[in-house]
């Protein structure tokens, strides 16, 4: 008799429930509710066990770390998901919340400055059984639309949101400006790649949240992405055209350009010297259009969907290899010039970007634990590494961090491994290497091959002498480098012997 | 006088040593009378509209008399004074100070009265010298919680060479006690016997009872460097040195350094502006100064302790010749080195000028870049100010990474602007001034000088690290002056004369 009243109550509270949803939501939006779930059957939970190198000890891993997060299911066998969510992922699980299969997943094509990945199956295991979406189109402002989020790996919670802007992101590899949504509506705490559905369709994913507002990769991306040949091979991405321009705000310096009143102008800052532009631009000439899309005094142009949107944006549309006409005038004369964008990966910079994969370059030598300056090191100075890092690291990633063609490394004394073979140097960290026996060192390839050569001989002994930024000096012999690198492997459980100099 | 001074510590040793051995009559209750409480109104100045003064806050500290007419204190207790007063301990009357000497980068101060006959009687104290570890020492001072003078027992803890935190950059001999310095306390004598061994000025916030007292020969030294009626400062070294290379076998035999007789600091770099340059190198080993053998770990043997060998060239005069021991290439060779000062960018300390340096253009407010300005982006400013700024201050002498090796008098930024109809589209991005009109600035007043002597129509700024120049027209800039000079209230339009001219109270008027 118990149990039939509770019951009773459950059904009463439901249908006043299904009753008190028919008053607030219109018809639409409830038959937008059941295409979702419609859609819900192509959400799966990745389960990614990374192991990245350890910052501080190149040589070592640092403890495996496990994250959940999500990924749709996109046809043709694969599953999108967000880059840095699966960058260095050494197993990946896919598991629909409402099955126990676990499938073993890879990652096929992955482009860090979209923060796209697109994983597969492993051999022998399949997708065929789980449901596809398709990819949408960008949404205007104001539009409607769903975030699924997967909340303890087994239960889908949608969450109805409403853009409200666009902006763009620069990724922080290759200074690429990507559109990016912020969603307004129920405040989030954290999202990772929650998809972003409208009709039916996947139109963003949610890589972020910033203020509470999910912050989302445009359709525009996502499709961008997929049309590419997702190989390395032949990936085209997303280019960039090499040259920074600031819009002109003084009258008096757009009389001297001569820029007509009411014309939107930029002027070229700088032309970096892996631009394609190289040989037809110029700094302080003035930018008045790229192919047919004018620049309003803003440095934004009129995007089709979205209004005025900066001009940047108007490049990271394209791929990699596609032509662009920039307009620009130069002495008051109008000019033009074409040219095929290149893609940029971040790692022509002088301090390159996350690695996402390899190895972290190093060598030690009797203990000097040299290393190339990255971002990545730099994040071993904690999460406030742009504040806390030491000025003169940050100088070069800050200041100094152009491309450049050779693809130039600085070189780092990261730390010393305490030994008696190096007494007297055991407190030097975080110097910059200038010259090995000297000679300049742009890259730890470049260091090695600077050790190999002669070192400086005094008293019959050979020394290695390292020179660095602000005159420090270290002169060790090369004699008794092989024990020290024995002690000091068993000391500070350096398992692989390549990470010691060799002398060839 | 100060030559006079110099001459105690001899003395002070014998009357300390009696002191002890009797065991009595060392109480300093006795001096009590010749302590001072100094209270001061003072105003710092304004780093972001240099023509104005922030308000006025009052402000407590002591000193203490050390006869004709001159009462010793901390620097930063008299620091932007507006007005100071001293009052006695046991008097209740207050007169009127002004500051005869100060020296901020060794927080000490030189106070006189406007009525000498104030200090008539009263018993002028005796400098004794550097109290040995473990001994007694007794702080005595107005710390706040009251009105009388206070006195607290404690013990001598260390004897090192450490900053001092008035200037924030300066790095001199100190004497760590275990006696409570308070706020208040700060320029009172520390006594041993009836002798006073140091000058309470600083404490440890985060550890309780660890006070720090500026000992006898830095106080020695600068009143020594006033005694001809000008305090020039300790000498600026811009020598940099490795130590502990030598503590390495092979490393000492890379350098020639005998085996039987392995001391000494490899040298890296002698900065080009140094006294030293030309004379020492890099990669020279000093094996001594001043005839003191200097260790692996760069210390000396100073009055029973080992303190960074840099102690010794402090407590030096600027114009002194110092002696150096310097091993050349396997060869010992003895080099004379005449101390000198840097330029103000050099000395990259908090300042404490009468106005800082500054000239208003067009509404574009333009100031030297100092640890002061650096102070706006508040105490974690060395985190959170612009990194170039926070870049090019830790590296005053030079600026290796930006490739510039230009003699620099200052750094100039642009601190504000004062927005008007010919100004109002500027945006700083970057604030530190590079050049004028191709011109390499290199202080505010060459700045000011090249805006004021302007004959182009056309003012093109560019900013250091930055790919956005300002190019203005010239004359609606300076058509712009009167006006906004009116609205914004700029008493001044430019001051350029050096720190050397102080803040404080001389005379009892402000200059």
């Amino acid at each position: 008799m118990k149990q039939h009243h509770e019951r009773s109550r459950f059904l009463v509270a439901t249908m006043v429930a299904a009753h008190f949803m028919w008053l607030v939501f219109p018809k639409a939006a409830l038959a937008e509710v059941k295409e979702i779930s419609s859609y819900e059957a192509s959400i799966l939970h990745l389960t990614v066990t990374r192991a990245a190198p350890d910052p501080e000890s190149p040589w070592a891993l640092q403890n495996t770390d496990i994250s959940g997060n999500a990924g749709v299911v996109i046809g043709g066998n694969r599953v999108l998901t967000q880059a840095s969510l699966v960058s260095r992922a050494v197993y990946i699980q896919a598991q629909r919340v409402d099955d126990v299969e676990k499938i073993p997943m890879e990652v096929v094509f992955a482009d860090y400055e979209a923060n796209l990945a697109v994983l597969a199956p492993v051999k022998g295991h399949s997708l065929n059984n789980v449901k596809t979406m398709n990819i949408g189109q960008d949404v205007p402002l104001g539009a409607d639309v769903f975030l699924v989020a997967i909340e303890n790996e087994r239960q889908l919670q949608r969450v109805s949101l409403r853009t409200l802007e666009i902006g763009l992101r620069e990724s922080s590899i290759g200074g690429i400006s990507l559109p990016i949504y912020s969603l307004g509506g129920q405040a989030r705490t954290s999202c990772k790649s929650d998809p972003i559905i409208r009709k039916g369709l996947l139109v963003g994913m949610c890589v972020g949240v910033l203020d509470s507002q999910p912050q989302v990769i445009a359709a525009s991306v996502i499709n961008h992405f997929l049309g590419d040949n997702l190989s390395a091979a032949s990936y085209r991405g997303f280019p960039a055209i090499g040259v920074s321009f600031v819009p002109v705000r003084s009258p008096w310096h757009r009389k001297i350009l001569k820029i007509a009143q009411g014309k939107g102008a930029l002027r070229v800052a700088r032309v970096f010297e892996n631009s394609p532009f190289t040989d037809c631009i110029k700094v302080d000439d003035v930018l008045t259009a790229f192919d047919s899309a004018a620049i309003d005094h803003r440095g934004f142009y009129q995007h089709p969907m979205w209004g005025a949107v900066q001009l940047r944006h108007y490049i990271a549309e394209k791929y990699g290899g596609s032509p662009l006409t920039i307009h620009f005038a130069r002495a008051g004369q109008l000019k033009s010039c074409t040219r095929n964008l290149i893609r940029f990966s971040g790692q022509e910079s002088l301090v390159p970007g996350p690695a996402n994969g390899g190895g972290v370059a190093h060598v030690i030598f009797g203990g000097l634990v040299f290393r190339e300056l990255t971002a990545d090191y730099l994040t071993v100075f904690g999460r406030d590494w742009r504040q806390s890092a030491p000025q003169e690291l940050l100088f070069f990633y800050t200041y100094l961090n152009l491309p450049t063609a050779k693809r130039e490394r600085k070189v780092v004394l990261s730390n010393v491994l305490g030994d008696e073979f190096n007494s007297g140097y055991q407190k030097l960290s975080n110097l910059v290497v200038e010259a090995v026996n000297g000679q300049p060192v742009t890259s730890i390839a470049s260091l090695k091959t600077r050790l190999n050569a002669p070192g400086v001989l005094r008293g019959g002994i050979e020394y290695a002498q390292f020179d660095f930024l602000g005159g420090i000096q270290i002169v060790l012999p090369y004699k008794g480098t092989s024990e020290a690198h024995k002690r000091i492997a068993s000391a500070y459980s350096v398992a692989t012997f390549d990470s010691f100099y060799t002398r060839l | 006088m100060g030559r006079c001074l110099s001459m105690l510590p001899s003395f002070a040793v014998l009357v300390l040593g009696l002191m002890w051995a009797v065991g009595s009559d060392a109480n300093p209750l006795a001096l009590r009378r010749s302590v001072f409480r100094i209270e001061t109104i003072s105003q710092d100045r304004n780093f972001v509209n240099p023509w104005r003064l922030q308000s006025p806050g009052m402000a407590s500290g002591t000193g203490f008399y050390i006869g004709e007419g001159r009462i010793l204190t901390n620097a930063h207790v008299v620091a932007n004074a507006s007005s100071i007063t001293v009052r006695r301990d046991g008097d209740a009357r207050q007169m009127t100070a002004y500051v005869q000497f100060i020296g901020h980068d060794v927080d000490l101060a030189i106070l006189g009265v406007e009525d000498p006959a104030y200090l008539k009687n009263v018993e002028a104290l005796v400098l004794g010298s550097v109290p040995r570890l473990r001994s007694p020492v007794t702080t005595v001072g107005y710390p706040m919680g009251g009105d009388q003078v206070s006195m607290t027992d404690g013990v001598v803890n260390r004897i090192g060479y450490q900053t001092y935190v008035h200037t924030e950059v300066d790095d001199h001999l100190l004497v760590q006690v275990d006696s409570a310095i308070n706020p208040g306390n700060s320029g009172g004598p520390v006594f041993q016997g009836r002798n006073v061994v140091g000058v309470a000025f600083q404490a440890l916030t985060r550890a309780q009872s660890a006070g720090f007292i500026i000992p006898v020969p830095v106080v020695q030294r600068f009143l020594t460097d006033c005694s001809d009626g000008k305090y020039d400062g300790v000498p600026d070294w811009g020598v940099e040195t490795q130590n502990s290379v030598l503590n390495n076998v092979a490393s000492a035999v890379f350098y020639q350094v005998p085996a039987s007789d392995r001391r000494g600091v490899l040298i890296s770099r002698v900065q080009d502006w140094s006294t030293a340059k030309g004379i020492l190198q890099r990669g020279d080993v000093l094996m001594s100064i001043s005839s003191k053998a200097i260790g692996v770990d760069g210390k000396v043997d100073f009055e029973g302790e080992r303190v960074n060998f840099e102690a010794l060239y402090d407590l030096r005069l600027i114009g002194d010749r110092v002696r150096f021991e310097v091993l050349r290439e396997g060869e010992i060779r003895e080099l004379v080195v005449t101390a000198g000062q840097g330029k103000a960018h050099q000395n990259s300390g908090l300042i404490y000028p009468n106005r800082p340096k500054f000239t208003v253009f067009g509404g574009i407010v333009f100031t030297a870049l100092t640890r002061s300005v650096m102070e706006l982006w508040g105490d974690a400013w060395e985190k959170n100010a612009p990194l170039l700024m926070r870049y090019l201050l830790s590296n005053p002498f030079d600026f290796d990474l930006t490739g510039e090796r230009r003699p620099i008098e200052e750094l100039v930024i642009v601190s504000d602007i004062l927005v008007n109809n010919a100004n109002n589209f500027l945006e700083v991005t970057s604030p530190v001034v590079d050049q004028i009109n191709g011109k390499k600035v290199t202080s505010v007043k060459m700045l000011h000088d090249t805006l004021r002597g302007l004959t182009e129509e056309t003012l093109r700024i560019d900013f250091m690290f930055s790919h956005d120049p300002w190019i203005v027209n010239a004359k609606e800039l300076r058509a712009a002056d009167k006006e906004n000079n009116i609205r914004y209230g700029v008493s001044q339009e430019y001051w350029l004369e050096p720190y050397s001219v102080d803040g404080a109270v001389t005379r009892g008027s402000k200059r």
